[in-house]
């Protein structure tokens, strides 16, 4: 009975754990776009769990989770690595979920790939694959046009058609797409009852998203090239989400056998006891999280006039705002005698996700070509850093400064300057330390 | 046998994969000789929009990248400076690319622009260099005639004696003979004509023989290399009627640069008939949208209409979507009579370069502010326009500025509903609604008010700045933000625009000081003695020396009444200190600054020094008696402790 009751704590810990951990993550995922491949990972796991066919396989053992989920956990607080929690909070989830329901070893680390697979990427590595897709498939665009003898020409990721630019950015790359095909492979190859069907299920997912993507584009390219800008734009997001479906059922149609799946199967009832340590820690954690997002960011602002710059407000896309994720952002577009140029702070409070959004991922995330020129140090710890940014034949510098705010509790500040590429380097340096010095003062 | 089957299959795909590879690579290469050629085709029908994007798309492809590149760099060499890009980019483009090819700079056509240059800024040396290697008949003229102002005559000979000159036409070798006509080069003669000859003379030399008949008599057996060589040289010393005669051939063929060169003549000459018929005559390409412009004005002028043939899709393959854009706007503009003036004005204005090299569009500018009750910037491009002969004339359009500006000087104040409607009557590139929203915005006196107001005016002190009221307004939104050093700088201009805006230069610097926002007295001080003697220096034909000197004195007074008044010391002790600097015997401010001084037991010395200086110069004031007794008490309780 004490050995037993032992057990249940120990169950009941890993859960409030692993609340804890993905609280916060899970709310914000729902409040986002990332809200399906969240529905899309629950519902296979439900369906690998609900595999009645029968398989030679031990289950495997649970014991080894929780070690490695506090390894993970107490290697993320040290590196600042938040999505090692994400992923030590996964690893409690799953455990819970499958010492409740013992499964044979494949279906148990299909499992575990699901629930990882919530995790969105680093964005440094979100940017590079979606980069990577994007080129990619503006270069399959471009020779499918060319054969087709139309005057479509590449540039990085933008396809020059007659008059008209079209940018394949990091919204349209794809990449979101990778994590339901991957869910609806794995799931399928779970599912299917030959190996070789498996394996073909899996090797087909990157392919197949390349596929349904490039149908996407295309139908969106065709909107923009009649000049169907708005609706273009409705039939990218609409195509998107249809899209994020499609590749995940795909695999499932193509090659699951779903006649296995049994919802008996699932032990309901056993996981619903999981449920209340579970939700306690995670609503624990929203509030914490919620209590500590209600410590206002700093009140940062650009000045309005410095040696002949006279600053007014500049709007900043909704694209970009959602791109940057920051705690505080704001641009002016300043003026004199000698030209313009766009200034633009933004602030994290988690200096870990500041660093994430440099302007060179960012600029690349969007579609522009980006080349770097030089990282600076300056004032000791503080860093400059210049680019040279093209998009649909137009070319600006941008420099950035970028600084631990420590007037706060420690976020991270980014200044970065966009102004012509005729201005040389020392210009450039000059203009920003000059505003940088005038916004901040002494306060990094 | 199944394994046979699966072999066979995997060599048929692996053969087929292979042949489609190799098929495409080949369709690849095919499609690139397509760009190359449409391009070719395109540039010389006149299409250099459209050969210039052919050539994008043969750039932009790795795969094209191939021995003929140097073959598209020149057709985008010669296409590109005939499509307009905004802010001139298209030259900018074309050095470049003058940078990239080899044969592209060794190309005799392209020599022979730079060596006109050359010639025309009498850089003789270069435009021999430049026209070497050509073998054209214009460029042998250039290379001839700089080498006769070298006087270089072994070099001239040498080349002399390998021309061709059955090659040219005898036009062009009656002025070879011309411009040797003094040196010691023998040349091969070539039976020419008399009256071309007497038009070769002409052209060169001038005369005063009947060249009209002349004109008429030649100008068909001139060719059109002959009509641009004798037109560019006759009309360069102002024969401009003889230009007009040659060129008034109307079933002739005549490329855009002569039809453009005979509409200037027409329209100069007030010729609105003649104009309006030149869309019926003979042209290589459609005309271009500069001569349309004046065929446009001049139809307004005769009939108060517009009604140019402008193919906006045509020009746009032609000299690209910018120029037909822009170009297309501007006639529909202008094809109705009761657009609003600034309407034209700012279809006018965003053009920048397209119009840059147009003294047409300058007069039309010119007229139009003149319209609009804006002065200044009318004589700006009057002054252009004038260059070239031009001055403004007509009533071409209407405009509606409110009667309510007028007032403006006397200090009236709009209201926002008002201002409103002056911007929409105003064109973007004007004075007026500047300076009426600039004011509104700084009476606001917040950060943001002050911004914008500067945004607003910033533009005028470019246009106009001679417009003191516009610097008087830059200097007020600086000082706001406490950059004295620029507000300085834009009083200093007003002053030197408009000695009448002295005044209110001073009066602007006192209410800089008394903000408080870090102007010293020291600098006020400077200010005014500053703004002072600009104002005696602009004014220094109708001023002597003496009566300069009171002027400053008095002002300096007036700073130190005002100093008195709000008991302000260091600025009191500044002013008088200027005072005595220009005159050294005024006795007051001596007294003055002994009272300020006495108030510093360290300055009681010098104060009472000054106070006996006073008392020497003007005994009979009792009131220095009293501060020299008022400093020697004070010395004294010194002494004491």
């Amino acid at each position: 009975m004490m050995q037993l009751s032992l057990h249940s704590i120990y169950i009941s810990a890993q859960a409030i754990g692993a609340g804890l951990l993905l609280g916060p993550f899970a709310v914000a995922s729902l409040q986002s776009e990332r809200w399906p491949i969240l529905v899309l990972s629950c519902l296979s796991i439900v369906l690998i769990s609900g595999n009645t066919s029968i398989v030679r396989d031990r289950p495997v053992g649970t014991t080894w989770m929780a070690p490695v989920a506090l390894a993970m956990l107490i290697l993320g607080l040290v590196l600042s690595v938040n999505k090692l929690l994400l992923i030590a909070g996964i690893l409690l989830l799953t455990s819970v979920f499958l010492t409740k329901m013992p499964l044979p070893r494949c279906r148990s680390i299909a499992i575990i790939a699901c629930a990882c697979l919530m995790v969105p990427l680093p964005a440094a590595l979100e940017t590079e694959l979606a980069t990577s897709l994007a080129y990619m498939e503006a270069s399959m665009f471009v020779a499918i046009g060319q054969a087709m003898n139309l005057p479509v020409r590449l540039s990085g990721a933008q396809i020059f058609f007659e008059h008209s630019v079209v940018t394949i950015n990091q919204d349209c790359s794809g990449t979101l797409l990778l994590i339901p095909a991957l869910l609806g492979s794995i799931t399928a190859a779970t599912l299917s009852r030959k190996t070789r069907c498996a394996v073909i299920a899996i090797s087909l997912a990157l392919p197949g998203v390349l596929l349904i993507n490039l149908v996407r584009l295309a139908i969106v390219l065709g909107l923009l090239a009649n000049g169907n800008n708005e609706l273009a734009d409705e039939w990218h997001d609409i195509l998107g989400f249809s899209a994020l479906a499609f590749s995940w059922v795909a695999p499932l149609w193509l090659f699951a056998d779903l006649e296995a799946f049994n919802h008996r199967n699932t032990p309901w009832i056993a996981l619903s006891r999981a449920l209340p340590p579970l939700l306690i820690g995670g609503l624990a954690s929203v509030a914490i999280s919620m209590s500590d997002s209600n410590r206002s960011a700093p009140k940062l602002h650009l000045p309005t006039y410095v040696s002949g710059w006279v600053a007014e407000d500049f709007e900043i896309p909704p694209e970009e705002i959602r791109i940057l994720n920051a705690d505080h952002v704001s641009r002016r577009r300043y003026t004199s005698e000698n030209g313009e140029f766009l200034l633009t702070i933004i602030y994290h409070g988690d200096p870990g996700v500041g660093r994430e959004h440099s302007s060179e991922r960012c600029f690349r995330a969007m579609g522009w070509q980006v080349e770097k020129h030089d990282n600076m140090p300056v004032e000791d710890a503080n860093l400059l850093t210049f680019l040279t940014v093209s998009s649909g034949g137009h070319r600006q510098a941008v420099v950035e400064y970028e600084a631990e705010y420590t007037k706060s509790s420690g976020g991270l500040l980014r200044i970065q300057l966009v102004t012509s590429p005729e201005l040389t380097k020392r210009q450039q340096q000059d203009l920003i330390l000059q505003f940088t010095k005038k916004t901040l003062g002494d306060e990094t | 046998m199944k394994r046979l089957l699966i072999f066979g299959l995997f060599v048929l795909c692996t053969g087929a994969s292979l042949l489609g590879f190799l098929q495409y690579k080949v369709h690849r290469k095919s499609v690139c000789a397509a760009w190359l050629q449409e391009a070719q085709s395109a540039e010389q029908a006149g299409y250099y929009a459209d050969a210039i994007d052919q050539l994008t798309l043969y750039f932009s492809e790795k795969n094209c990248r191939s021995k003929s590149d140097p073959g598209a760099i020149e057709i985008l060499a010669r296409a590109r400076p005939m499509v307009p890009l905004p802010g001139g980019g298209e030259l900018a483009q074309q050095l470049s690319l003058s940078r990239l090819g080899w044969r592209l700079e060794r190309n005799a056509e392209f020599q022979l622009t730079q060596a006109k240059a050359a010639l025309a800024q009498g850089d003789w040396l270069s435009a021999s260099k430049l026209t070497a290697s050509s073998s054209s008949g214009q460029s042998a003229l250039i290379r001839i005639a700089a080498l006769v102002r070298l006087k270089n005559w072994k070099e001239l000979q040498g080349f002399v004696d390998e021309m061709d000159t059955m090659s040219l036409s005898p036009f062009q070798n009656a002025l070879l003979k011309e411009l040797l006509i003094n040196s010691p080069v023998t040349t091969p003669s070539q039976p020419v004509r008399s009256d071309i000859t007497s038009l070769a003379k002409a052209a060169l030399r001038g005369g005063t023989e009947d060249t009209q008949s002349l004109a008429r008599s030649v100008k068909s057996l001139l060719t059109n290399d002959d009509l641009t060589i004798a037109t560019a040289l006759l009309a360069a010393s102002g024969r401009n009627d003889i230009v007009t005669s040659l060129l008034d051939q109307p079933e002739r063929p005549l490329s855009q640069a002569l039809l453009k060169r005979l509409a200037f003549q027409y329209w100069s000459k007030k010729n609105y008939p003649a104009l309006t018929n030149m869309p019926a005559r003979g042209a290589e390409t459609p005309l271009k949208a500069d001569i349309l412009l004046m065929i446009c004005l001049a139809e307004r002028e005769l009939a108060k209409r517009c009604s140019v043939n402008f193919d906006v899709a045509d020009y746009s393959r032609r000299y690209g979507d910018y120029a037909a854009g822009h170009w297309g706007n501007l006639f529909k503009l202008l094809g109705n009579w009761a657009t609003p003036a600034h309407e034209i004005v700012d279809a006018l204005v965003t053009m920048g370069d397209l119009i840059s090299k147009g003294p047409v569009a300058y007069q039309l500018l010119s007229s139009l502010y003149l319209e609009l009750d804006e002065p200044e910037l009318a004589s700006r491009f009057e002054r252009a326009a004038m260059m070239f002969g031009l001055t403004p004339s007509g009533k071409w359009h209407r405009s509606s500025i409110p009667a309510w500006t007028s007032r403006l000087n006397e200090g009236y104040h709009p209201t926002a509903r008002q201002l409103a409607d002056l911007e929409e009557a105003s064109p973007d590139q004007a004075i007026l609604w500047r300076l009426v929203k600039s004011r509104l915005a700084l009476s606001k006196g917040t950060d943001e008010g002050a911004a914008e107001a500067l945004r607003i005016i910033r533009p005028v002190l470019g246009w106009a700045p001679e417009v003191a009221t516009a610097q008087l307004l830059a200097a007020s939104s600086t000082a706001y933000f406490g950059d004295h050093e620029a507000a300085y700088g834009h009083l200093m201009n007003a002053v030197k625009a408009d000695t009448a805006s002295a005044i209110a230069a001073l009066r602007l610097s006192l209410h800089f000081y008394n903000q408080k926002n870090g102007l010293t007295a020291t600098e006020l001080n400077h200010w005014w003695e500053s703004i002072s003697r600009t104002e005696v220096g602009n004014k220094e034909t109708e001023m002597t020396e003496a009566k300069s000197r009171q002027l400053l004195v008095e002002r300096a007074l007036i700073l130190a009444a005002i100093a008195e008044q709000e008991k302000d010391e260091l600025l009191a002790k500044n002013a008088y200190r200027s005072i005595l600097k220009k005159q050294p015997d005024h006795h007051v401010a001596m007294n003055n600054l002994a009272v300020w001084l006495a108030k510093d037991e360290r300055q009681l010395k010098e104060a009472r020094k000054l106070t006996l200086t006073a008392i020497a110069l003007d005994p009979s004031q009792r009131e220095y008696l009293l501060t020299l007794r008022d400093i020697d008490r004070a010395l004294e309780q010194v002494v004491e402790s």
